[in-house]
C-alpha cells in the first residue's frame, strides 16, 4: 500500500514570542498573553511592543506612559530613551 | 263718490267721509245652562263607558262624546267628571278581579291565558276611554297635583285590585310563568307569545323589576345549582375528567345561549335587562362555584388532548366569571409539571430539545389561540419555562447548544427558511436558560469544530445564528465567537498568500493552516507527537512565512485538530481518504511496514496510549476498515498486530474515516463543564470584590442579595460562602471585629 498526503489542513495557535511565557508587562503587571487593563481581548487588538533596549510592554500601556510629561520619552525599566525595535 | 273728488281730496282739504260704526251689546238675559246639563251629559258618557266596558257598540258618535267631555270641563265640571269616571273604572276592574278569583287558584296555562286576556281587554278599553276623556285628561288630570292621569289611574287600580302584590292572582300567574320557564329549560316547547304578553303586563304594571325578577333569579339559581352540581360531580367522578369537563363547558355555553335568546326582544319573552343576570347565574352555578374542582379534574386532560375548542370555552367562561387567576395558576402548574417531567427525565436526553420545542409550540399555540394572547397568560408561560428549564442546571443549555450544532452541521435537508425557523425556536428556549455561559462554552466548542473541520452546512446560517445570539445577549457574549470567524477568514487569506510564495511551491504537500488567536478559541489539551521529517519541514516553512509577516509571534501546532486528505493506493483500488492528522501519522507508517504491533506504532508516533487506542480502533474496527487487526477483538493492547487491509474496497472514491476524536468523549464534556465552573468562580470573585470596593462594609445578607442580583448564572448559597471564605483568606475582605456577619473591604 502506498499513502501520500495530498492536502494537509493544519491548525496552530499563535502566541507572543517571549522567552518566558508567564512574563508580565512591566507597566500593568498583566501577563503578556493577556491584554492591557483597557482592552477586553488579547491578541491582535492589544499588541506588544519591543524596545531596542530589549524591554517588552503592551503597546497601549507604553503609549499611555509616553504621553505623560514625566516619562520624558524614556523606557520605564531602564530610563534610556525608548526606541521601538524595527519590525 | 266719483273719481275726480277722490283724486283731489288731498289738496282741497275736504274731510273724509265718516266711517260706519258697529256697536255690540250684551244679551239682555244671560244664557243659562240647563239645570240638568251635567246630569244628562254624564248619562250620555256613562252609557258610552259601559258600552265600551262590556264590549258593545257605542251608540253616540265618538266625536260627540269628546265634545261632551270638553263641554263639561269648560263648565267647570272636571272634578266631578273625573270622580265619576274613576268610580266607573273601579267598578269594572273589581268585576274583572271577581272573575279571575272565581278561577280555582292554579298556575295552569289556562289561568295564564285568562290573566293575559283580562289585561289586554283592560288595555283596549282604557285606550278608548282615555281617548274620549282626552280633554279631561289634558286640562284637569295632568295639571292637578295629587291625582293620576286616566291611564295611570287605571294601571294603578289594576295593580291594586287584580294583580295585587302578594295576592293569589299575581302569585299564581308568576308561579305559572316560572313553571313554563323551567319547562322550557328542560327542553319542552312553550307558548312564548303567551309568556311574552304576561311579562309585558308585569312590565306595564311595574311589577317586573321589583316583584317578578327576584323570583325569577331565585328559581334560576335553584335550577342551575342543581344542574351544575350534577355535571360537576360527573366531572370529578369520571375516570377521564376531560371528556366530562368538555361536556360541561358545552352545556354552559348552550345555557348561556338559551338565556340570552330568552331575553332577546321579539324572540324570547324576558327583558334584555335580565340577560346579564341570568347568564351570570348560569355561569356562576355551573363553573364558578366549583371552579377549582373542575380545573383539577379536567384541565390537564384538556391540555393533553389539545382540545382547542374546549380550552377556548374554558377561557371565555373563566374570563367572564372573573376567575382567570385560577385558570392561569392551573395553566402555570400544568406547564411547570409537564416541563420539568421532560427536563428531569434523564432517559430522554437524546430527544430533550425536540420534546421541549414541541412542548413550547403547544403551549404557545394554546396561549395565542384559546387564551387569546392574554398578557398574563403569556407571562405565566414564560415564567413557567424559565422555572422548569433551570430545574436541572446546565444540562438543557448543553443540549440546546448541541442541538444547534447538529442543525448547523448537516442542515437535515431543511430549506433555509425551515432551518432559520428552527434556530429561532431553539433560541426561544435558550432565552429561558439561566446558565448562558454553559451554552456559550458548548456552542463555542462545537463552533470551533465546525470551523476547523469545515463542517458547517452553510456560512450564512452560521452568521445569522451569530447575529441572533448578539441580539439576544449583547456583543460581549459573541465577541469571542466573532473573533473565531475572523481568525478563519484571516487564515484563508494567509493560505492563499502562502501558496503564492516560491518556497511553498517546493513542498509536495498542499498545506493550509488555520492560525488561531489564543484565548478566543476553546483551549485544547496539548499533545506531543513525533512528526516525520518531511512534514516537520513543511511546518517550519509555514512558521517562517508567518513570523515574517507578524513579528514577535510564534506558532504552537495543534496536531489534534489537523486533518488530511490522503491518496491511498490499495491493491484493488485507489482512493482518497479523509482522515485526521493522527490517523495520517499511523497510516504513513504502513508505507514502509507491512505489519506493526501497537507498541511499535506508539514508539514511532509517540502518541499517548489512550489517544492511539482510539485512532487504531477507528482505522481497524470502525465502519471503514483500512487496517486489519489480530486478534480481532474490540480492545487494543500492546502486542496486538495491525496490517494493511489488502482487500479494501469502497463504493466511493472519497472515503471519510470517522475519527472517534470527532465524537464527543465524556472527558471532553466534563472538561467543558469544569471550565465553565472555573470561569464562574472567577466571575463571582470579581463581582464580590467590585461590590465591596464600592460599598466598603456590607452585611452577609446584603452582600448575598447584591451578588445574586448581578450574576447571570445560578449559584448555590453554599458555594457563595466558599468563595467569600476564599476572598477572606486572600485578604480581599475581612470580617468586622465586632459583628461577625459584617464584611469589610480590605484596600
Amino acid at each position: 500500500m502506498k499513502m501520500k498526503i495530498k492536502r494537509w489542513q493544519a491548525v496552530a495557535v499563535w502566541k507572543w514570542d517571549l522567552p518566558d511565557e508567564d512574563d508580565v508587562c512591566g507597566i500593568c503587571r498583566n501577563v503578556f498573553d493577556g491584554c492591557c487593563p483597557d482592552c477586553k481581548s488579547p491578541g491582535d487588538d492589544c499588541p506588544l511592543i519591543w524596545g531596542q533596549c530589549s524591554h517588552v510592554f503592551h503597546m497601549h500601556c507604553l503609549l499611555k506612559w509616553l504621553e505623560q510629561e514625566s516619562s520624558r520619552g524614556q523606557c520605564p525599566m531602564d530610563r534610556r530613551p525608548f526606541v521601538a525595535a524595527s519590525a | 263718490m266719483d273719481k275726480g273728488k277722490a283724486v283731489d281730496r288731498g289738496s282741497n282739504g275736504f274731510a273724509p267721509a265718516k266711517k260706519p260704526t258697529l256697536v255690540i251689546k250684551g244679551f239682555k238675559n244671560k244664557p243659562k245652562l240647563p239645570d240638568d246639563f251635567e246630569q244628562t251629559s254624564w248619562q250620555k258618557l256613562e252609557k258610552a263607558v259601559r258600552a265600551i266596558q262590556s264590549s258593545q257598540r257605542v251608540q253616540d258618535s265618538l266625536e260627540e262624546l269628546y265634545r261632551t267631555v270638553e263641554n263639561l270641563c269648560l263648565h267647570k265640571y272636571s272634578e266631578t267628571t273625573y270622580t265619576r269616571l274613576s268610580q266607573e273604572m273601579e267598578r269594572q276592574i273589581k268585576s274583572v278581579k271577581a272573575k279571575l278569583e272565581s278561577f280555582p287558584p292554579s298556575a295552569s296555562l289556562a289561568f295564564l291565558a285568562e290573566v293575559r286576556d283580562a289585561w289586554t281587554e283592560h288595555c283596549r278599553q282604557m285606550l278608548l276611554i282615555r281617548s274620549l276623556f282626552l280633554y279631561l285628561d289634558r286640562t284637569y288630570a295632568l295639571q292637578t297635583n295629587g291625582i293620576h292621569p286616566i291611564w295611570e289611574l287605571s294601571v294603578d287600580m289594576f295593580r291594586t285590585f287584580v294583580l295585587t302584590p302578594g295576592g293569589a292572582t299575581l302569585v299564581g300567574s308568576m308561579k305559572g310563568l316560572l313553571l313554563q320557564i323551567t319547562s322550557e329549560r328542560n327542553g319542552n316547547v312553550v307558548s312564548r307569545d303567551l309568556l311574552r304578553s304576561i311579562v309585558q303586563a308585569l312590565l306595564d304594571l311595574d311589577l317586573y323589576d321589583l316583584i317578578f325578577e327576584p323570583e325569577l333569579l331565585a328559581e334560576t339559581d335553584r335550577f342551575y345549582t342543581e344542574e351544575g352540581d350534577r355535571l360537576t360531580s360527573e366531572v370529578t367522578q369520571a375516570p377521564d375528567g376531560g371528556v366530562a369537563l368538555s361536556h360541561l363547558l358545552k352545556r354552559v355555553e348552550q345555557r348561556v345561549q338559551e338565556e340570552s335568546n330568552r331575553c332577546t326582544p321579539n324572540v324570547g319573552y324576558l327583558t334584555p335587562s335580565s340577560r346579564r343576570k341570568l347568564t351570570q347565574l348560569a355561569e356562576a352555578q355551573f363553573v364558578k362555584r366549583n371552579a377549582r374542582a373542575l380545573l383539577d379534574a379536567g384541565f390537564d386532560k384538556l391540555m393533553d388532548a389539545k382540545a382547542t375548542d374546549d380550552l377556548t370555552r374554558l377561557y371565555t367562561v373563566f374570563n367572564r366569571i372573573q376567575c382567570q387567576d385560577l385558570l392561569r395558576d392551573k395553566f402555570t402548574n400544568y406547564t411547570k409539571t409537564k416541563g420539568s417531567a421532560i427536563v428531569t427525565d434523564t432517559t430522554r436526553d437524546a430527544t430533550l430539545v425536540d420534546d421541549l420545542l414541541e412542548f413550547k409550540l403547544r403551549i404557545d399555540t394554546t396561549v395565542s389561540g384559546p387564551f387569546r394572547n392574554d398578557e398574563s397568560f403569556v407571562h405565566a408561560a414564560k415564567e413557567s419555562f424559565e422555572r422548569f428549564i433551570n430545574i436541572r442546571p446546565n444540562k438543557p443549555a448543553e443540549l440546546v447548544a448541541k442541538y444547534i450544532d447538529n442543525l448547523m452541521r448537516q442542515g437535515k435537508g431543511l430549506t433555509d427558511q425551515e432551518q432559520e425557523g428552527l434556530l429561532d425556536r431553539c433560541l426561544s428556549l435558550f432565552r429561558f436558560i439561566q446558565g448562558k455561559d454553559v451554552f456559550e462554552a458548548f456552542y463555542k466548542r462545537d463552533l470551533a469544530k465546525r470551523l476547523l473541520l469545515n463542517r458547517s452546512s452553510s456560512d450564512d446560517a452560521e452568521k445569522s445564528m451569530l447575529m441572533k445570539l448578539r441580539q439576544e445577549c449583547g456583543s460581549q457574549f459573541t465577541s469571542k465567537l466573532e473573533a473565531m470567524f475572523k481568525d478563519i477568514e484571516l487564515s484563508k487569506d494567509l493560505a492563499t498568500a502562502f501558496k503564492a510564495t516560491t518556497t511553498a511551491q517546493t513542498l509536495d504537500v498542499d498545506l493550509s493552516v488555520s492560525v488561531l488567536a489564543q484565548g478566543v478559541w476553546p483551549s485544547y489539551p496539548k499533545m506531543e507527537v513525533a512528526v516525520p521529517e518531511a512534514l516537520a519541514r513543511c511546518t517550519k516553512v509555514f512558521a517562517d512565512f508567518y513570523v515574517g509577516k507578524h513579528k514577535g509571534r510564534k506558532l504552537d501546532w495543534q496536531p489534534a485538530l489537523a486533518h488530511c486528505t490522503l491518496k491511498a493506493s490499495f491493491p484493488k483500488a485507489t482512493k482518497e481518504l479523509n482522515v485526521s492528522f493522527f490517523q495520517t501519522l499511523v497510516l504513513l507508517l504502513f508505507n514502509e511496514n507491512k505489519s506493526l504491533s501497537f507498541r511499535e506504532i506508539q514508539q514511532a508516533t509517540r502518541l499517548e496510549a489512550k489517544e492511539l487506542t482510539r485512532v487504531m480502533q477507528s482505522l481497524a474496527l470502525g465502519k471503514v476498515r483500512v487496517l486489519n487487526k489480530s486478534p480481532k477483538s474490540k480492545d487494543v493492547s500492546d502486542d496486538h498486530l495491525f496490517e494493511v487491509n489488502e482487500t479494501f474496497q469502497h463504493e466511493l472514491f472519497r472515503v471519510k474515516i470517522n475519527a472517534i476524536q470527532q465524537k464527543e468523549t465524556p472527558e471532553e464534556q466534563k472538561a467543558t463543564n469544569t471550565r465553565v465552573f472555573e470561569d464562574r468562580k472567577h466571575v463571582v470573585d470579581a463581582v464580590i470584590v467590585r461590590i465591596m470596593k464600592s460599598r466598603k462594609t456590607l452585611s452577609h445578607t446584603e452582600l448575598t442579595r447584591e451578588v445574586f442580583g448581578q450574576l447571570k448564572f445560578p449559584l448555590d448559597a453554599k458555594e457563595l460562602k466558599k468563595v467569600i471564605e476564599g476572598l477572606i483568606d486572600r485578604e480581599f475582605l475581612r470580617r468586622d471585629d465586632k459583628d461577625a456577619s459584617m464584611f469589610v473591604y480590605v484596600a
